[in-house]
């Protein structure tokens, strides 16, 4: 233990050398946090269209209504809403549910006529679960029966504006078309390509009234307390529920998603690597540097008795100090840019200046902060500074005690 | 005493440690030099995947047909006809290549499998979408005869293979049930998942009869011999209200590409900092551990302003040497990876995302990556040194040499 | 006096129905027929010949205009089968297919493909009577009794001297009106009576209808079994 002490003595009689080596690795640690943490938050941004707008972090089918390639047939419908909210409401670990009924139709403005994908949700409590309601470009949410919401694409697609009429046609579900006269109560622009593009959202009970399926519904969607514990929870109500219902979670709905989430991995690995070996390259040349003015020190610890081994340890110990501090500083930086992007962001809203679409978005990229990797880019910092250390060291130290001294 | 001679001398004493900062530089500028090289290439790509097989440098439709470009809309075509090509300009022109997508459902039992047929002139296309090189089974389209090459998530979908039958079934411009037997020539592999599984190309002149399209299209793609002057040359072209004449730089798709662009900047700026950093490291290291040379230099009769210059040289001199260094090596580093290419697919689980790039990044140097990399180095390592060297300044003699 | 005897032989919507039902199914017959399709404005025509057994089978073949010869469709109950001349193999139209538009007209295929008398998709109520082009007709409304019916309800004009529907409204189920079918130029033959010329208008689209003019109509005549069969569908 006397070597540690030893040891952190050292570390402060050089204190600036000692700053200027913390300050490489924590510059290099926090670009690393810093890097991660935007990563995350553009992930993020993919996902949340997913979670915020179409599926909520897990959603109930009835057996065999889910396939991929986006039928929606109404004879797989879960018969009666209550059938399943009634099993799992009050579940722990569930935030929210809701029900939503989705099928195919097409909207008529009396001259053109475009298919579109229909949507009946619960007014009161969708906007709980789903950021449909902040999401309104002009006029307000569904409010009356009659309402219906259209994306802003189809919107100027078919010259339709808040207060406009339109007919909503679809087959209900033993094959007998019916329409519905429906009123544009609002205009979205959610920057999900479906939902501007080809959806009419209306009440859910407008939505069974024109499909005859009584209190069905195509889809009860749920929202979590923890979005990292979906697999467990869908464990449970799965077991709840029985096996005429099927549960699927947001990720297993969007495998797609995760095939993109690979690319960026691989583009942020590689610039990790660089990010590494630059900050390695500060620290290794520090550390040598700091070795090799010490020689003639080795030489006098060696001729006071200290073993080889001895004096490596007391150089690694001092490595592993001047690590800590740095990657202490490091994460603490990292970690207040990270706030700073969680809270604030960075703004590319202007890259979207000249397009012509009519409701601009606004394109904030929110950093998402991963703990577990800030424990591991701390770790990391350590280890690098340690290991880095330890082949000057090694070299000096294998000195006879008279070169050593002969280096003065 | 002259500095220079001073100055070369002191960096031979101690080589090693000049070494090592000069490495600590060298490489700093490789990173930075590769890092911007990758970046471009992924830019590359993305907006060469664009053009190659989406837009070319200059699209042309109706408006109507863009309008409603969603659902597909063969029915707003356009005739090819002799007033069309007389209006585009010769000069800066390549390649005018019509394009007729069409939606159809495949399948051999059930028609459900939803794909995207693209019917496009196979020679023309050579330059432009370069379909012949990406093909990993069979052979390419020929004009005129009943040849489909598809994307190669499509025939595993369909479990089809080269020389099976593939029956198209859709309907003509005139809403008409048309269709054909293809027979699969060609299996392709693009590396963006999405195309790969749903796109399928067969010959211009078969899909335009096959569509009632004789001697018409929906769309025209244009190559230019400039990339840069495609804003330029499109708005020259004349062709009246009903048509949209748009510059690649202004597709939909490729404002997805600038954002990423920017995201990858920042990224860049990052590494930049980082590799400053690593240079302000070692020149501070460099300074402060000199502080008894320094006090005996001064002891010795040398004024401020010499040491101040004399250490700004050496500063100098290892910028030059190790940016020099580092340039070369970036350099070497980027052209090989251009040649070579990274493969990108091998680090992501399939080839299936929707990203539109991949698989492999062409690292793409350029002279002005490579001069301003060289400048960085040396600009950041003297900047930098110049501060602790300006404390060098106060070291009192008497002082300093008591540390010995 | 006179009110009283002609209220004895009043019928009932029912009746009526089942008069217009007997009138539609003939046993076998043949005919040629000019299509007159109005999208948006846009006019395109097509012409076609047919045979038909009741409304168990049927078979068209187009012959007009060239784009469009020799495609041909074959019904066998309710399912469906197109061959396109160029793909060499006939195509089954199920599922969600049969939804689409024949021809691109506003007949789906479903429309075609419906062979149920109207009696038992219906129940039906005499509301009344009124006048179309100076005939007097029966109006009676529908309103579907089984819910596999397309058009939830309908509205139909009966002439009363031929017990044939000269005009009918179709209805979505919220009472919109969808289609209206318009029929005249009735021929007799045998002791059926049906029209030769249709038109069904698009109500929801504007300049949006299908005219069909049937020509050279034979009934009751002597239909080989072979043309309702896959094998005549698909040959050469």
């Amino acid at each position: 233990m006397r070597l540690v002490y030893i040891a952190w003595r050292n570390v402060f009689r050089h204190t600036r050398r000692t700053i200027i080596t913390a300050a490489a690795i924590s510059v290099g640690l926090s670009s690393m946090i810093f890097m991660n943490t935007m990563m995350n938050g553009a992930d993020k941004m993919a996902s949340r269209n997913i979670i915020d707008f179409e599926t909520s972090h897990m959603e109930i089918f009835a057996e065999g209504y889910y396939r991929e390639e986006g039928v929606f047939p109404l004879d797989t419908i879960i018969e009666d809403q209550k059938l399943v909210t009634d099993k799992i409401k009050g579940m722990s670990g569930i935030s929210g549910m809701t029900p939503r009924v989705k099928f195919q139709a097409s909207i008529s403005n009396g001259i053109d006529e475009l298919p579109v994908l229909g949507m009946g949700v619960d007014i009161e409590n969708d906007n709980r679960i789903f950021k449909i309601g902040n999401s309104i470009a002009a006029g307000t949410y569904l409010q009356n029966e009659g309402d219906v919401l259209i994306g802003t694409n189809l919107a100027s697609d078919m010259d339709l504006d808040v207060g406009s009429y339109l007919t909503i046609i679809t087959k209900d579900r033993n094959g007998t078309y019916n329409a519905y006269d429906l009123t544009v109560s609002g205009i979205i622009n959610t920057g999900h390509p479906l939902f501007d593009r080809n959806m009419a959202i209306i009440s859910i009970a407008q939505a069974r009234d024109l499909l005859a399926i009584g209190q069905g519904m195509t889809e009860l969607c749920i929202r979590a307390n923890d979005e990292n514990k979906l697999a467990p929870l869908k464990e449970k109500i799965s077991r709840v529920i029985g096996k005429e219902y099927e549960v699927l979670t947001w990720k297993e709905m969007n495998a797609a998603i995760f095939e993109i989430s690979g690319f960026k991995r691989a583009g942020q690995f590689m610039i990790a690597l660089v990010v590494v070996v630059i900050a390695a390259v500060g620290i290794v040349n520090t550390m040598l540097m700091a070795v090799m003015e010490r020689v003639p020190e080795i030489g006098t610890l060696k001729a006071m008795g200290f073993s080889n081994t001895g004096i490596v340890k007391m150089f690694l110990y001092e490595g592993g100090i001047i690590g800590i501090f740095g990657s202490l500083l490091g994460c603490l930086l990292g970690l207040l840019v990270s706030i700073y992007l969680v809270h604030v962001g960075l703004d590319f809203s202007s890259v979207f200046e000249n397009m012509d679409i009519v409701y601009p978005m606004k394109f904030i990229i929110k950093g998402e902060i991963d703990y577990l990797n800030l424990v591991y880019v701390f770790l990391f910092g350590i280890f690098v500074s340690i290991g880095v250390t330890l082949w000057p060291v090694r070299r000096a130290t294998k000195l006879e005690a008279v070169d050593a001294l002969r280096h003065v | 005493m002259n500095l220079f001679r001073l100055a070369y001398r002191n960096f031979f004493r101690n080589t090693r440690r000049s070494l090592i900062s000069g490495i600590s530089v060298a490489l700093a500028i490789t990173a930075i030099i590769f890092a911007r090289s990758y970046i471009r290439g992924i830019f590359q790509n993305m907006s060469g995947n664009v053009v190659k097989l989406v837009s070319g440098h200059i699209t042309i439709t109706t408006k109507e047909y863009e309008r409603r470009e969603r659902l597909i809309p063969i029915a707003e075509s356009f005739e090819l006809s002799e007033e069309f090509y007389a209006s585009l300009p010769e000069k800066d022109i390549k390649i005018v290549s019509p394009r007729i997508k069409f939606g159809v459902l495949l399948g051999e039992e059930e028609l459900s499998i939803p794909a995207l047929g693209y019917a496009i002139d196979p020679e023309k296309e050579r330059d432009i979408a370069g379909l012949q090189k990406r093909l990993v089974a069979g052979t390419y389209l020929r004009t005129g005869e009943r040849d489909a090459i598809l994307g190669k998530g499509l025939a595993e979908r369909l479990n089809m293979t080269v020389g099976d039958t593939l029956t198209v079934i859709t309907r003509t411009a005139y809403d008409s049930p048309t269709g054909l037997n293809f027979v699969i020539k060609g299996i392709f592999q693009i590396g963006i998942g999405g195309m790969d599984r749903s796109i399928f190309y067969i010959p211009l002149d078969v899909g335009q009869t096959m569509l009632d399209l004789e001697g018409r299209t929906t769309e025209v793609v244009i190559l230019l011999n400039d990339p840069n002057k495609a804003v330029e040359v499109a708005r020259s072209i004349r062709l009246g209200n009903d048509y949209a004449v748009t510059p690649y730089l202004y597709n939909p798709v490729l404002r997805w590409v600038n954002l990423a662009e920017v995201i990858y900047a920042f990224f860049y700026l990052i590494i930049l900092l980082v590799a400053c950093s690593a240079i302000a490291n070692t020149m501070l290291m460099i300074v402060f551990e000199r502080t008894k040379e320094i006090g005996m230099m001064k002891a010795l009769g040398l004024n401020n302003l010499s040491i101040v210059g004399l250490l700004t040289i050496e500063a100098s001199i290892i910028g030059v040497v190790g940016s020099f260094i580092g340039t070369i090596g970036g350099t070497i580093l980027s052209y090989w990876l251009k040649y070579k290419g990274i493969d990108i697919s091998m680090v992501s689980s399939t080839a299936s995302a929707d990203m539109p790039f991949g698989p492999i990044i062409y690292v793409a140097p350029t002279p002005f990556i490579i001069a301003t990399g060289f400048l960085v180095g040396l600009l950041v390592t003297v900047i930098v040194a110049l501060l602790p060297i300006s404390r060098a300044t106060r070291i009192n003699p008497a002082k300093a040499l008591k540390t010995i | 006096m006179l009110s009283v005897i002609v209220l004895l032989f009043a019928q009932t919507g029912t009746e009526i129905l089942e008069k217009v039902d007997d009138n539609t199914v003939v046993t076998s017959w043949s005919y040629r027929a000019k299509m007159t399709i109005s999208l948006g404005g846009t006019i395109r025509e097509k012409e076609f010949i047919g045979y038909a057994i009741g409304k168990e089978s049927a078979y068209m073949e187009f012959t007009y205009p060239a784009r469009d010869k020799g495609t041909r469709f074959l019904k066998i109950g309710d399912e469906m089968w197109m061959y396109i001349p160029t793909v060499e193999r006939a195509t089954k139209i199920a599922g969600h297919m049969l939804r689409q538009s024949m021809m691109g007209s506003d007949f789906s295929y479903d429309d075609i493909v419906e062979n149920r008398r109207l009696i038992e998709l219906y129940d039906v109520e005499l509301t009344g009577t009124e006048d179309i082009e100076g005939k007097e007709c029966y109006v009676l409304q529908l309103t579907a009794k089984v819910p596999e019916t397309s058009y939830y309800s309908r509205r139909m004009w009966v002439d009363k001297d031929i017990h044939a529907a000269v005009k009918v409204e179709l209805y979505a189920k919220s009472g919109k009106l969808l289609k209206e079918v318009t029929t005249s130029e009735f021929i007799s033959v045998s002791n059926y009576t049906f029209p030769t010329q249709i038109k069904m208008v698009n109500k929801l689209r504007r300049d949006t209808y299908t005219e069909l003019k049937l020509e050279d109509v034979k009934l009751d005549i002597n239909i080989p079994d072979r043309i309702f069969t896959k094998a005549y569908l698909e040959r050469k």
